[in-house]
């Protein structure tokens, strides 16, 4: 560095004398123009639809409008949602990323821990899933509207997508390199990925239950999406995949597996990415008051049903008024029925229902209905084969960062 | 209890016919609004939280704390005041008409201290790998209009400075007015760069950055705008 560092003001106005005076020149008030032209989906993340909503530029975060999200049954890499807190540098494109040279370590509460190269990977016999991927904000947007607002991202219904994900499962790749996890001992599986934060924020990573047979028996470290190599955007080249568990939880970009006593404290698992045990009131209870006790991680996916056609607001002709759309849960169970309500809940109509291949996939949804001329109101919910069904009024479920919102889908048309 | 909730909820629905909004309202405050929340995130994050009240706006703005934002406690007040009036459950109505006084003698000093300090560094240094060094930068010193149309429309993707990649995002700060972009980028040019000045240097005015500004460039654009400029 020169002499010329620093900030010397007298040198400075010196300096630029010359400017100062000729900026004396222009009259003295004028309009400020503060029109920021936005980025489109393709400018944040090379390869994306520029239709998709952009909801964050700078680390990307872009939403699925529904009347593109419904067009799919696999949703395209060009048109998923995508919600990254931190992002792999140069990992903000849908190109993949090589396998070679990719490592991840497995350590903790093990036996003998490894370090395997991702090519490995392709040596195991392959899973594929077909199943719901879904940010847990998805829907945050409809706590301002049924209850109190919350801060972050105000997602509709977008933040969701059916994906295709293969890969070896986590127990064949354990037992294939004698990594012994200790039983009882290791309760938690915890996954951080290669990507690191920018400045002084903590990394990004999450830790899911081991006790749970649906992490167990289910996780792969997937190596592809939709039939190709994983998007760098979407966590390639391995990210680890729990169907039934919300996206936050499906670590992209996977470098380290650590199997653990105890949940992370990292400020990812709490107090963000948590909702109370038990209902709070909107506005008297704050993140702060989140413990390892009183609430749980955004881990299985609550039971939602969302209206793909006619959309929210859309004007429909009188008479014969198809109601479609899908529904989901975690998966543990099957989609048991969807009903569908024109007069706010009084009676209930039931839907047709095509479920998927699996219970991790979206369930079809489709009733035929009556309507008269007018502004109606749909309301729409599912229930499930355990009996889990949306409340009506989702805000009953408020809590403090706006998680896993799954009020019964309620939408407006104009009939004519 | 639970009739309790349900009140509380249609009370609070009353309330949720909030507009949605494009840009940070003006007020007390908002250039630190600008400067800090840019440091880590674009302001979609903030527009989308407005209508909170200032409650959940203090926890906000810890919760950003804790990952990683620096304020001074005089910082702290000022933002959470700014937030929770102007964008909080009730805020005042906007002015007919965005008239603002800009007084024409601003200092770039004053202006890079306010804005750009935090990320580029006191003497213009920045950081290694994160934000690139604005001293002793060809591409600032050679061509005037560049770093003029960086304020202006920001710029992504990876450039080269002194054979280092730099992959961040630079925001747009648009919201600054046409003098103080003309001052500041002046004070880098002039404070920064003075080993560098091209034999044809001239001072920057605050009707070039008016013209530059009705350029409306997308930040791919002052990229590829960057790749033309010749350096050594």
């Amino acid at each position: 560095m020169k002499e010329n560092k620093g900030m010397d003001r007298r040198e400075f106005m010196k300096r630029t004398g010359a400017t100062a005076a000729m900026l004396g020149l222009f009259p003295s008030v004028f309009n400020v123009a503060r029109a920021q032209a936005k980025p489109t989906a393709d400018q944040v993340i090379k390869g994306k639809d520029p239709r998709l909503i952009v909801h964050n530029t700078s680390t990307g975060v872009l939403e699925t409008p529904l009347e593109l999200l419904r067009e799919h049954e696999i949703t395209p890499k060009e048109l998923l949602y995508v919600r990254n807190n931190q992002v792999l540098a140069g990992g903000k494109t849908l190109e993949p990323i090589p396998l070679k040279g990719w490592f991840i370590e497995i350590v903790g509460l093990v036996h003998r821990p490894a370090k395997i190269e991702a090519t490995a990977l392709k040596e195991f016999p392959q899973h594929e899933v077909t199943m719901v991927l879904q940010c847990s904000g998805n829907g945050r947007g409809f706590f301002a509207k049924y209850s109190k607002k919350t801060s972050g991202t105000q997602w509709k219904h977008g933040g969701m997508g059916q994906t295709v994900w293969k890969g070896p499962k986590l127990k064949d790749v354990l037992e294939k390199y004698k990594v012994e996890v200790y039983e009882p001992a290791a309760k938690f599986l915890t996954a951080n990925g290669r990507d690191e934060p920018s400045g002084k924020k903590p990394d990004f990573e999450h830790s899911l239950p081991w006790t749970d047979p649906y992490v167990r028996e289910n996780a792969i470290l997937a190596i592809e999406m939709n039939g190709e190599p994983i998007p760098a955007v979407h966590g390639g080249p391995v990210r680890l995949i729990v169907p039934g568990y919300y996206g936050t939880m499906n670590v992209k970009w996977v470098g380290t597996l650590r199997f653990e006593a105890h949940e992370t404290y990292n400020y990812n698992q709490i107090p963000r990415y948590r909702v109370p045990l038990y209902p709070v009131e909107p506005g008297k209870f704050s993140k702060k008051d989140y413990t390892f006790d009183n609430s749980r991680p955004n881990w299985h996916q609550k039971i939602k049903a969302v209206i793909f056609a006619p959309l929210d607001g859309e004007k429909v002709s009188a008479g014969l008024v198809r109601v479609k759309g899908v529904a989901f849960n975690d998966g543990v169970v099957p989609i048991e029925q969807v009903q569908v309500s024109t007069d706010m809940g009084k009676t209930w109509t039931t839907a047709a229902l095509k479920p998927g291949k699996s219970t991790f996939e979206w369930t079809y949804f489709e009733a035929p209905l009556v309507l008269k001329k007018g502004e109606v109101e749909i309301w729409v919910r599912a229930v499930d084969k355990l009996g889990r069904a949306q409340p009506l009024d989702g805000g009953i479920h408020w809590n403090p960062s706006g998680y896993e919102w799954n009020g019964a889908d309620r939408i407006k048309v104009t009939v004519s | 209890m639970k009739k309790h909730l349900l009140a509380l909820t249609a009370f609070f629905a009353l309330g949720a016919g909030l507009a949605q909004l494009s840009e940070l309202p003006p007020g007390p405050g908002r250039d630190l609004a600008f400067t800090k929340c840019q440091q880590c995130h674009d302001l979609g994050y903030v527009l989308d939280s407005a209508g909170i009240d200032r409650a959940e706006w203090k926890d906000l703005i810890e919760s950003m704390m804790d990952a990683g934002l620096e304020l001074t406690p005089e910082e702290f007040a000022i933002l959470l005041d700014y937030f929770s009036t102007y964008m909080g459950p009730n805020p005042p109505p906007p002015p007919e008409k965005v008239e603002e006084k800009v007084a024409l003698d601003v200092k770039g000093i004053d202006v890079y201290t306010k804005s750009c300090v935090a990320c580029h560094g006191k003497d213009g240094q920045g950081v290694p790998g994160a934000f690139p060094p604005l001293a002793n930068n060809p591409y600032v010193a050679k061509d005037r209009a560049y770093p003029a149309l960086v304020v202006l429309f920001g710029l992504t993707g990876p450039i080269e400075v002194h054979g280092q990649t730099y992959n961040g995002i630079m925001p747009s700060f648009a919201h600054l007015s046409d003098a103080e972009i003309a001052a500041v980028v002046e004070f880098v040019r002039t404070n920064f760069n003075a080993e560098l000045p091209p034999k044809d240097f001239k001072h920057l005015t605050a009707e070039e950055i008016k013209a530059l500004r009705a350029k409306k460039l997308s930040p791919d654009q002052v990229r590829a705008y960057r790749e033309k400029i010749k350096v050594k």
